[in-house]
C-alpha cells in the first residue's frame, strides 16, 4: 500500500464528515466575514487604529538660545509633537519626571519622552564639529500600552535619527564652505531647519506597530482577520488528526491493515500527511474564500506559497503529536479538549482575536511558540510588503515546531505497534 | 500448510491460550469451536500475526511466522470478528482500498472487486456508504475486503455473529465455494451447527486449552457411547422431568416446555426407563426420538456446559 493511499483515504473520511467541514471550513468563513465588518472600525485606511495617545515630556534640557544662524528651538522634538498629523493621534504635557512616573504607573499616560539634560546643547556642539556628550532622548512605556508606546518610541527614534543626519549635514556644509573660503550666511540661512524636521511627522500605519517599520502596505480588518481566523482554524486540521489512529483502533482497521503488512510507521506518516494535506486544502479554501470575496492581495506569492506549506508542517507535527496522544489514553475527549479549550488559548496568544499590537508585549513573545502566531505573523508580513528577510524567522519558527513535535509524536508511538 | 505448536498466550494471570497444537492442511475448512472467552480469537490473533505469542510456534509452509511473517500476510485473508470498515466510505471505496493494502491496482484490482462483490452478493449497493449497510451486508462486506488478494489461507472468526438467516446463509454458502476454488479456511463459531455443516477438521477449545480435535467422528468417539433421546409430551409435566432427569442411565436431562431432552450413555437402557416413567404420566406421550449426537452434546459432555453458556 502506497502512502497517498492511506492519505487520500483519510482525506475523503474528513471531508465527508459534516461536522468536521463545519469546523473546518463553514465556522472560519463566518467568523472571517463577521470580525471583519464588526471590528472594521479598529483599522483605518493607513492600517490599524491605535486610537489616541496621551504622552509626557519630562524636559531637563530647557533648549538653547539662538546661536548665529542655527535656532535649534527649532528643531526640538516640539517641533515633531507640534506636527498636524501627529497632533491628531498624540496629546503631551511636560511635566517632572516623577510626575509622568506617577501618571505612567495610574495608566494616565501611554509613556513619556526624557529629553537629558544639555541635549541640545550637544546637538550644537555637534553641529558646529565640537566633541558632544553623545547624551540620548528615552522613552518609557507603559507594559499595558506596548502598541502605543511602541508608536511614540519609532516617532522619537526617526526624529533622533535626522536630527544627527541634519547635524552631519551642516558640519560636511561647514567644512566645505570653510575649505574653500567661500563662506557665506546666506548659505546657511537656507537650511529650513524647522520644515525639515517637520517633514518626519507622519502618522505610523499598523506595519509600525508589528514590524517596527516603516512605509509598509497596510493591514485592513478584512485581509487581518482572513489570515487570523485562518491561522486559528487551522489548528482544527490537528484536531481532526488527533484522532485519525483512534477511530482506526476503533473500528478495528488497525487490526486489518496490521494483519495486510502495512507498518505502523507508515501508518503513522501516512496520517500525519493527510493531516499536512488537509492543512493545506483548509489554508487554500479559506484565503482562496478572502481573496475572491473581499479581494484581499496576499502580497508575494511565492511567498505565500512557502508561508502556506511552513505553517501546515507546524500543524502536521501539532496533529502527529495529538494522533499519538489519544491513541494511547485511549480517550477522544482529548482532542475535543483540545478543539475547545486549547485552540481558543492559541488562538488568543497568537493574535487570532486581536492583533498582537493591541496586546502587552509579552504576547508577542508568547505568540512566536505557537503555530498560528507564527503563520499570523508571516503572512501579515508578506501582505504588508515585508522582505523575505524578516518573514524567514517565522516560517523557519513554524518548521521547527512542527519537526519537534511531530518528533515527540514518532517518539511515543508505541514501539510494538511500529513494526 | 500451518502448525501451531504449544501456542501460549497470558494476560496478566489469564492464560487465555494454554499450550495448543493443532495443524490445518491445504483445502481444509478447519473448525475452531467454543464458547465466548475460550481463547478462539486470541489464537487466531496470533496466526494472523496481530499477537505476539508469548511461547510456541507457528509454522506457515514450513516457515516460522516469528522469523518471518511475509509469506504468511501475503497470503492471508483476514475476516475479523467485529466489523473492520470505514462506514464513511462506500463499499466499493472500501474494496479499493483494502485490495490497495494488499498491493493490487489498476485492472486487476476492478477486476477482483467485480469477481468478490458477486461472490458476497453486494453489486447493487457497491456505490452506497457502509453507514447504510444492514448488518448483514456488512458483514458479507467484511469478509469480501479479506478475499480480494485471493488469498490462500482465510481466517474467519465469527463472521456470522448478529445477522438475519439470509445474509448467514450467504455467508455459509460463500465459504464453502471458497474452500471448492481451493482456499484454506480456519473458521471459528461458537454456532455449532455452522461447524458441523462446514468442517472438514475442527478442535474443540475451553479455558484456552484444546479439549478435543479430529474429524467430527473422531470427536463423537472420543467422548464415548453418548445418545441423546428426545421425549414429546402433550403437557408439562413437572414430575416427570425431575423423575427422568433422576433415572440411573441418565447423563443430563433439560426441560423445554412440553419436551424433555435426555443425554444418556446408553440409548437401549435409558429409552426403557423414560418410556416407563412416561407410562405413568398423566400427560401423554406425543413422540420419543433417539437423535444422532451432535456436537452440542458432545461439548456439553466434555465441559459440563452448553456452548452458549
Amino acid at each position: 500500500m502506497k502512502l497517498k493511499d492511506i492519505i487520500l483515504k483519510d482525506i475523503r473520511v474528513v471531508l465527508r464528515d459534516r461536522v468536521a467541514l463545519m469546523f473546518i471550513f463553514l465556522m472560519p468563513v463566518v467568523l472571517i466575514t463577521i470580525l471583519s465588518f464588526a471590528l472594521g472600525g479598529l483599522f483605518t485606511a493607513e492600517g490599524f487604529s491605535m486610537g489616541h495617545i496621551n504622552i509626557a515630556v519630562v524636559d531637563n534640557d530647557g533648549g538653547q538660545p539662538q546661536s548665529g544662524a542655527f535656532d535649534i528651538n527649532e528643531a526640538r522634538v516640539y517641533t515633531v509633537l507640534d506636527a498636524e498629523d501627529v497632533a491628531s493621534f498624540i496629546s503631551y504635557e511636560i511635566m517632572e519626571e516623577s510626575s509622568a512616573k506617577d501618571k505612567l504607573d495610574a495608566g494616565g499616560i501611554d509613556a513619556y519622552i526624557t529629553i537629558p539634560d544639555g541635549f541640545s546643547a550637544n546637538i550644537m556642539r555637534a553641529m558646529s564639529g565640537m566633541e558632544s556628550g553623545g547624551t540620548q532622548l528615552s522613552v518609557t512605556g507603559s507594559p499595558n500600552s506596548a502598541f502605543k508606546a511602541g508608536i511614540v518610541n519609532s516617532i522619537v527614534k526617526a526624529y533622533a535619527e535626522t536630527l544627527s543626519m541634519l547635524s552631519t549635514d551642516i558640519k560636511l556644509l561647514i567644512n566645505s564652505v570653510t575649505e574653500s573660503g567661500n563662506f557665506s550666511r546666506q548659505t546657511i540661512e537656507r537650511l529650513d531647519i524647522k520644515s525639515f524636521v517637520k517633514s518626519l511627522a507622519q502618522p505610523p500605519s499598523v506595519n509600525i506597530s508589528l514590524e517596527g517599520v516603516a512605509a509598509r502596505e497596510p493591514l485592513t480588518s478584512f485581509s487581518y482577520y482572513s489570515i487570523a481566523m485562518t491561522c486559528m482554524f487551522i489548528l482544527y486540521s490537528a484536531g481532526q488528526g488527533s484522532t485519525f489512529l483512534y477511530t482506526e483502533s476503533e473500528e478495528r482497521t488497525l487490526q486489518r491493515l496490521s494483519a495486510s503488512g502495512v507498518s505502523g510507521v507508515k501508518l503513522l506518516c501516512g496520517k500525519a500527511f493527510a493531516v499536512f494535506a488537509l492543512c493545506l486544502i483548509q489554508l487554500t479554501a479559506l484565503l482562496g474564500f478572502s481573496t475572491l470575496v473581499f479581494g484581499i492581495n496576499w502580497g508575494n506569492p511565492y511567498i505565500f506559497m512557502a508561508i502556506s506549506a511552513c505553517a501546515a508542517v507546524s500543524v502536521t507535527g501539532l496533529g502527529t503529536l495529538l494522533m499519538v496522544i489519544v491513541y494511547r489514553a485511549g480517550n477522544p475527549g482529548i482532542g475535543t479538549v483540545f478543539q475547545s479549550v486549547i485552540v481558543q488559548v492559541l488562538a488568543l496568544l497568537g493574535g487570532s482575536f486581536l492583533p498582537l499590537a493591541v496586546l502587552p508585549k509579552f504576547f508577542s513573545s508568547l505568540a512566536l511558540f505557537t503555530p498560528n502566531g507564527l503563520a499570523v505573523m508571516a503572512y501579515t508580513g508578506n501582505v504588508s510588503g515585508a522582505p523575505l528577510g524578516e518573514i524567514l524567522p517565522f516560517m523557519l519558527g513554524s518548521v521547527a515546531i512542527g519537526v519537534v513535535l511531530a518528533a515527540a509524536g514518532a517518539a511515543l508511538f508505541p514501539r510494538e505497534r511500529r513494526a | 500448510m500451518l502448525q501451531i505448536i504449544n501456542l501460549k498466550k497470558y494476560f496478566k494471570n489469564i492464560k487465555a491460550v494454554d499450550d495448543i497444537s493443532f495443524a490445518v492442511e491445504k483445502g481444509d475448512i478447519f473448525g475452531l469451536l467454543g464458547p465466548n472467552g475460550a481463547g478462539k480469537s486470541t489464537a487466531i490473533s496470533m496466526i494472523a500475526t496481530l499477537l505476539t505469542p508469548d511461547g510456541g510456534h507457528i509454522l506457515y509452509n514450513g516457515g516460522d511466522i516469528a522469523q518471518n511473517p511475509r509469506p504468511l500476510r501475503q497470503n492471508l485473508g483476514l475476516v475479523p470478528q467485529e466489523i473492520a470498515l470505514y462506514p464513511g466510505l462506500s463499499g466499493l471505496e472500501n474494496l479499493k482500498f483494502w485490495g490497495r493494502a494488499y498491493g493490487l491496482s489498476g485492472a486487476a484490482l476492478s477486476r477482483r472487486i467485480e469477481y468478490v462483490s458477486e461472490i458476497i452478493g453486494i453489486n447493487e449497493r457497491l456505490k452506497h456508504r457502509v453507514k447504510k449497510y444492514s448488518g448483514g451486508m456488512k458483514r458479507r462486506l467484511n469478509i469480501g475486503a479479506a478475499l480480494l488478494h485471493e488469498p490462500k489461507l482465510i481466517i474467519m472468526d465469527e463472521p456470522t455473529v448478529g445477522i438475519d438467516p439470509q445474509s448467514r446463509s450467504h455467508i455459509l454458502d460463500t465459504v464453502q465455494r471458497l474452500a471448492e476454488n481451493g482456499a484454506t479456511v480456519i473458521y471459528t463459531s461458537h454456532y455449532m451447527e455452522e461447524v458441523e455443516l462446514l468442517c472438514n477438521r475442527l478442535c474443540i477449545m475451553d479455558n484456552g486449552r484444546i479439549i478435543a480435535s479430529g474429524t467430527k467422528d473422531e470427536i463423537v468417539k472420543s467422548v464415548g457411547a453418548l445418545s441423546e433421546l428426545e421425549l414429546k409430551l402433550s403437557k408439562r409435566d413437572e414430575r416427570l422431568f425431575t423423575a427422568v432427569a433422576a433415572a440411573k442411565s441418565v447423563v443430563k436431562a433439560t426441560s423445554d416446555g412440553s419436551v424433555i431432552s435426555v443425554i444418556a450413555n446408553d440409548a437401549e437402557k435409558a429409552s426403557r426407563e423414560i418410556l416407563a416413567l412416561a407410562g405413568k404420566s398423566s400427560a401423554g406421550i406425543v413422540s420419543f426420538e433417539i437423535k444422532r449426537v451432535s456436537l452440542e452434546t458432545v461439548f456439553l459432555n466434555l465441559t459440563g456446559r452448553a456452548l452458549r453458556d
